[in-house]
């Protein structure tokens, strides 16, 4: 038997001589996301970027108002009914927009990527507003909240699945609705397809499943959040009539579907309540409706 | 041949110092798949291997300048990855450095079953590791950086560096011996 040390050099040798100079094909994209980045055909990097900076601002501001103009001049010319005044005008606002999205070529990948996170999402939120059940005024009525005000999180905790559901609240019910698809919500379609997580930068993540399945399957017969990147959180499942059923600061422990007295809680809704910190991030509340399927 | 090698090098980064593009492309063509390797080493997943890279290559252009001609560039290069993965290491690290492998055998493993496995598994091998034992495994044994320093870049005492390259190691091994089992 060879000593320790010595079989642990030949371990590490193997890995350093297979691994030190290898290489891995590139994806595609990464070169154009760099060459944006780097700015080329400058002296000084930096002024490269201010001027691209300016040039978006430049391009997007004309953008901005040319749009403002045609619009002037279609109100202007046309006789004013009151209907097309109003779309003209919504159609103004909603241009602005699209108008600097569509100016976006000199805009970075990486800075795309950042900024998908939020203020989009935060778009798709205030335009695919569901009609308001009753569920949300129980919601705003419920004595249980904390020091937080419970839809202080909408904005952030933007839930592309939740949101469409008719579940979801909304304080921004004098947003037209009856425009069936804003360009913004296809944006925000094309852009996350499928996903159900919400991303921030610095990659944090949660995701709050609104159905729980407890009929034994092994398939979401227990209910548990998802939740990366956070410094603290409680989880509380309440019932219609505000009765706790389950809390825990524990993010991995799963609410096993009993009520305190130990039966089966039975099929229906319940509502659940995540207070949860990213890290660097101040304290957020979130309420969702949860339906127990049986 | 070398000395070839290293003039034209040195012209490239001239021209990409210029800011010229087809030299920028010229040199990020010439590093990036040995780059895109030690990203993937690093990464958590693919995703996050090519924004490593994008953001390392970034960093690499906007401080070409500042390449003093001491050492290999390449090394310069590559040392500039390997910060930027530690980077988003910090940012992203989840877990948190925990024991989740304590009933691994401790059983040395005979480094000729180890020798046949080619760079594809060891690259997968070493991807299945927790992130901190990656980090440390990735930093010592193939890099060949001290405890001391691991412990400095990790901002970790130099005890956890040491003991997370030995989890790291058992996970290997047992990871290798589960495959030869197999």
């Amino acid at each position: 038997m060879k000593n320790l040390k010595e079989t642990e050099e030949l371990f590490d040798g193997i890995f350093r001589e297979t691994l030190e100079n290898g290489t891995a094909q590139v994806p595609p994209g990464v070169w154009e996301g760099v060459s944006a980045s780097i700015g080329s055909g400058s002296a000084i990097a930096g002024a490269a970027v201010k001027t691209a900076l300016w040039m978006k601002a430049a391009i997007a501001a004309v953008a901005v108002s040319a749009v403002a103009l045609i619009s002037y001049q279609l109100v202007k010319e046309e006789p004013v009914k009151p209907e097309q005044v109003d779309s003209t005008k919504q159609e103004s606002t909603e241009t602005q927009s699209p108008a600097i999205v569509g100016t976006n070529n000199p805009t970075s990948e990486v800075d795309k990527q950042l900024t998908i996170g939020l203020p989009r999402s935060k778009n798709n939120n205030n335009n695919s507003i569901p009609p308001v059940t009753p569920i949300d005024e129980t919601v705003t009525e419920t004595p249980v909240s904390g020091p937080d005000p419970i839809y202080s999180m909408d904005a952030n905790l933007v839930n592309p699945m939740i949101d469409h559901s008719p579940s979801t609240g909304s304080t921004q019910e004098e947003k037209p609705v009856d425009n069936p698809e804003t360009p913004q919500q296809k944006e925000v379609k094309e852009l996350n397809p499928t996903t159900e997580y919400t991303y921030f930068k610095d990659s944090s993540s949660i995701f709050i499943p609104t159905a729980v399945t407890p009929d034994g399957d092994g398939i979401n017969d227990t209910y548990i959040i998802n939740l990366v990147g956070e410094e603290s959180v409680e989880i509380i499942v309440y019932s219609i009539d505000n009765e706790v059923l389950f809390r825990t600061k524990n993010k991995y422990q799963a609410w096993n579907c009993k009520l305190p007295n130990g039966d089966d809680a039975p099929a229906g809704s319940y509502l659940v309540k995540v207070i949860y910190q990213f890290k660097g991030k101040n304290k957020q509340t979130t309420v969702r409706k949860l339906t127990i399927i049986k | 041949m070398a000395e070839n090698h290293t003039d034209k090098l040195n012209a490239i980064l001239a021209q990409c110092i210029e800011k010229k593009p087809k030299a920028q492309k010229e040199l990020f063509d010439l590093l990036s798949p040995k780059m895109y390797a030690v990203c993937l080493r690093y990464a958590q997943d693919t995703d996050e291997a090519k924004d490593i890279l994008q953001e390392g290559f970034i960093k690499v252009f906007n401080h070409l300048e500042r390449f003093e001609h001491k050492g290999s560039f390449e090394g310069w290069v590559k040392r500039i990855f390997i910060n930027t993965s530690i980077e988003f290491y910090r940012k992203s690290q989840r877990e948190s450095m925990v024991d989740s492998i304590d009933d691994v055998a401790e059983q040395a493993i005979d480094s000729h079953t180890l020798s046949e496995l080619k760079a594809a598994d060891l690259m997968k091998l070493i991807n299945g590791m927790p992130k901190g034992y990656k980090t440390v495994f990735n930093l010592f044994a193939i890099e060949g950086f001290h405890h001391e320093e691991i412990a400095q870049m990790l901002n970790i005492s130099e005890n956890t560096s040491k003991s997370q390259l030995h989890k790291a190691r058992l996970y290997l091994q047992e990871l290798v011996l589960k495959k030869h089992l197999k």
